[in-house]
C-alpha cells in the first residue's frame, strides 16, 4: 500500500477532533478534576484524595454504587441467557415466522428510554396499570413495583428492593432483542456438519446446544457481556423515567448521583464519582480482553 | 412437542414486548376517569383529541421541530464523517495510524459520567451550550461509528480500490464511487443507529439545554412524567406515542438493510 498521509489526515481531521474535544480531553481532565475542589467559577483547588474519601462515607453514594453493580449482575446474565435460547429457537430450520419474531423482540431496543420508562410506570400503576388489572382479575394483590421496600438485605446493606428489581426487569425486556439478533446471526455462521454428526450419534438437542452451539458463539457472548457491562454502568435515562425524575436511594444509580453533584456545582466531586465509573469500565475491558485474548492463543 | 414449546416461548416473549406499547396506545385513547378506573382493556370511545391536547397544550409541536433538526443533521454529518474516518483507518497507510486507532478505540470506553462535566465547561467556552448545535456537533463522530465503518470497509476488496487509483481517481472519488456503494447496508445500519441515538438522547440534552425553545422531545416528555403540567395519563401516553413513533417508522422502513448491515461486523 502506498502512503496517503495527507488524504488520511484530511479524512480524519474533523471526526478525530470531535472525539478529542468532546470525549478524550474532558475524560483526561475529569481524572485530574477528581482530585480538586471546583464550583465552576474561580480556580480549582487541589485537595488530593479527599473527594474519594468523601465518596466512601457518602450515605447516598453507597446505594448508587451497589444498585449499579446489582443491576448489572442481574440484567446481563438473564438477558443474554434468555437471548441465547430464543435465538436458538428462532434459528431452527423448522421455526415459522422467525423474521417477524426477531422484529418484535427488537422493538423495545429502538424506542426512547424516557418513553419506555414512562409507559412501564403506567403499565405497573396500582390503579390504572394493566399488570394490576390482570392480577386483580385473578384475585392477587399487586405488589408496589416502584414504591415497595427491600427484598434482599445482607447485614445493613440493601442489595435488592422492588424499584431496583423493576428497573432490572425493564432493562432485560429492552436488551433481550439485541442479544437475539446478534446470537441468531452468529448461529447462522456455525458449520452444521458437526451438529449433524452429533445428531446422528444420538446427542440430544439440549446437549448439542450446550456443547457445540454455546462455544461457537462465544465471541458474541463476550461482546454482549462487555457492552452490557459498559451500558449498565452508564444507566441513567431508564431509572430517571421510572422514578418520574424524583431520586431515591432505592432506584439511584452512579450516573444519576454524578449528575446531581454536577447540578449542585460540586464539579470535582462529580468528577470523582465519574472516575469510579471509568475504573469499573476499565476493569470490565481488562477482564474482557483477558478472556477474549485467551481464546485466540 | 419441542417445536410447539419453542414457538410459544418465542411468540409469548414477543407478545410481552408489545404489552407496554399496546397499553400506551390504548390508554392514549381513553378518558381520564376510564384510564384511572382500570376497568377494561379497550377504550369505551376513542378520544383522538388526547393527541391534539398533547400536541398543542403540552406544546410538543415546538419540541418536535428541534428533535427532527437535531436527529437529521446528526445522522447526515455523523454517517459521513464516521465513514470517511473508517475509510482512512481501513485502507490508507499513514504515520500515527496505530496510535490514532488506539485512542479512537479508547474513547468507546470512556463513560459520560467522567467526561460530561468538563465537556460542558468546554462546550460553554465554544458557545455550544443551550442551542441546537450543542446537541449535534459532539455527535458527528463516535468511536463506535468509526470502528464499525472501518470493519465494513475492510471487507471491500483492495483490487477495486487499486483499480480506481490506476484509473487516476483521487481518494475522495474512490471513497464516493467505489467504497460507498459497496458498504450500503452497513451505512444504512449506522444511519438508523445514529438517528435513534440522537432522537432518543436524554442525558446530554438534560445537561446542555436550559432555554425552553431549544428543548427536545425526551426533555419535554420527562417534564410531563414529573406530572407538574399535565395531570391526564391519556394525554401523557399520547405524548409518549408521539415520541415513540419516528424511530419505529424509521426502523421498520429500513429494517432489511439494517439487519443485513448490523449482523455483519460483530463476530
Amino acid at each position: 500500500m502506498p502512503r496517503h498521509s495527507s488524504t488520511a489526515y484530511a479524512f480524519l481531521s474533523v471526526p478525530l477532533l470531535v472525539l478529542w474535544i468532546f470525549t478524550l480531553m474532558p475524560t483526561l481532565g475529569g481524572v485530574l478534576l477528581a482530585f480538586m475542589s471546583w464550583s465552576g467559577s474561580g480556580g480549582p483547588i487541589f485537595i488530593g484524595v479527599d473527594n474519594f474519601l468523601a465518596l466512601a462515607s457518602d450515605s447516598r453514594f453507597r446505594p448508587a454504587f451497589i444498585n449499579t453493580l446489582v443491576f448489572a449482575a442481574i440484567t446481563i446474565p438473564v438477558s443474554n441467557g434468555f437471548a441465547f435460547l430464543l435465538a436458538a429457537a428462532v434459528n431452527a430450520p423448522w421455526f415459522r415466522a422467525g423474521a417477524v419474531a426477531r422484529l418484535l423482540l427488537f422493538l423495545p431496543a429502538i424506542t426512547s428510554l424516557v418513553a419506555i420508562g414512562f409507559a412501564w410506570r403506567w403499565v405497573l400503576d396500582p390503579s390504572g396499570g394493566i399488570v394490576s388489572l390482570a392480577l386483580r382479575t385473578v384475585g392477587l394483590p399487586a405488589p408496589a413495583f416502584l414504591e415497595g421496600g427491600t427484598l434482599v438485605r445482607i447485614g445493613s446493606v440493601d442489595l435488592l428492593n422492588w424499584p431496583l428489581l423493576t428497573l432490572a426487569a425493564v432493562q432485560i425486556w429492552r436488551t433481550v432483542g439485541l442479544g437475539v439478533l446478534l446470537y441468531a446471526a452468529a448461529m447462522r455462521g456455525i458449520n452444521t456438519s458437526m451438529m449433524e454428526a452429533a445428531e446422528s450419534d444420538g446427542a440430544s438437542r439440549w446437549r448439542i446446544l450446550l456443547t457445540i452451539t454455546r462455544p461457537a458463539v462465544r465471541p458474541t457472548t463476550l461482546f454482549l457481556l462487555f457492552t452490557g457491562l459498559v451500558g449498565s454502568l452508564q444507566a441513567f435515562d431508564l431509572a430517571w423515567a421510572l422514578a418520574g425524575g424524583t431520586d431515591s436511594a432505592a432506584i439511584d444509580v452512579l450516573n444519576w448521583f454524578t449528575y446531581r453533584q454536577f447540578q449542585q456545582n460540586r464539579l470535582g466531586y462529580a468528577a470523582a464519582s465519574g472516575v469510579v465509573v471509568l475504573l469499573l469500565s476499565a476493569l470490565a475491558a481488562g477482564i474482557h480482553w483477558t478472556i477474549a485474548g485467551e481464546r485466540e492463543t | 412437542m419441542l417445536r410447539l414449546l419453542a414457538h410459544s416461548a418465542v411468540f409469548g416473549t414477543a407478545l410481552l414486548m408489545l404489552v407496554p406499547f399496546a397499553w400506551m396506545a390504548l390508554t392514549s385513547l381513553k378518558s381520564d376517569t376510564e384510564a384511572l378506573s382500570g376497568s377494561g382493556l379497550l377504550p369505551a370511545d376513542y378520544r383522538w383529541e388526547n393527541y391534539t391536547a398533547a400536541w398543542t397544550s403540552a406544546g410538543l409541536h415546538r419540541y418536535y421541530i428541534n428533535s427532527i433538526l437535531v436527529a437529521v443533521f446528526t445522522t447526515l454529518l455523523g454517517v459521513s464523517y464516521n465513514a470517511l474516518a473508517g475509510y482512512a483507518f481501513a485502507k490508507l497507510r499513514f504515520r500515527g495510524r496505530r496510535v490514532l486507532l488506539g485512542t479512537t478505540l479508547a474513547t468507546m470506553l470512556m463513560p459520560p459520567s467522567v467526561y460530561f462535566v468538563l465537556a460542558y465547561v468546554l462546550c460553554a467556552r465554544l458557545g455550544l451550550v443551550d442551542n441546537l448545535p450543542a446537541l449535534i456537533v459532539p455527535f458527528i463522530a463516535s468511536g463506535f461509528g468509526i470502528l464499525y465503518m472501518r470493519q465494513a470497509i475492510r471487507a471491500v476488496p483492495d483490487d477495486a480500490i487499486e483499480a480506481g487509483r490506476l484509473d487516476g481517481m483521487n481518494e475522495a472519488d474512490i471513497f464516493w464511487h467505489v467504497v460507498r456503494p459497496a458498504i450500503a447496508p452497513p451505512l444504512a445500519a449506522l444511519a438508523v443507529i445514529t438517528f435513534m441515538n440522537s432522537w432518543n438522547s436524554f442525558f446530554w440534552p438534560l445537561v446542555m439545554i436550559d432555554r425552553d425553545r431549544f428543548r427536545t422531545l425526551p426533555l419535554a416528555l420527562a417534564d410531563l412524567a414529573s406530572g407538574q403540567y399535565v395531570q391526564s395519563w391519556p394525554v401523557r401516553m399520547a405524548a409518549a406515542m408521539i415520541l415513540t413513533a419516528p424511530p419505529v417508522i424509521v426502523f421498520i422502513t429500513f429494517q432489511r438493510a439494517f439487519l443485513r448491515g448490523f449482523a455483519l461486523p460483530h463476530t
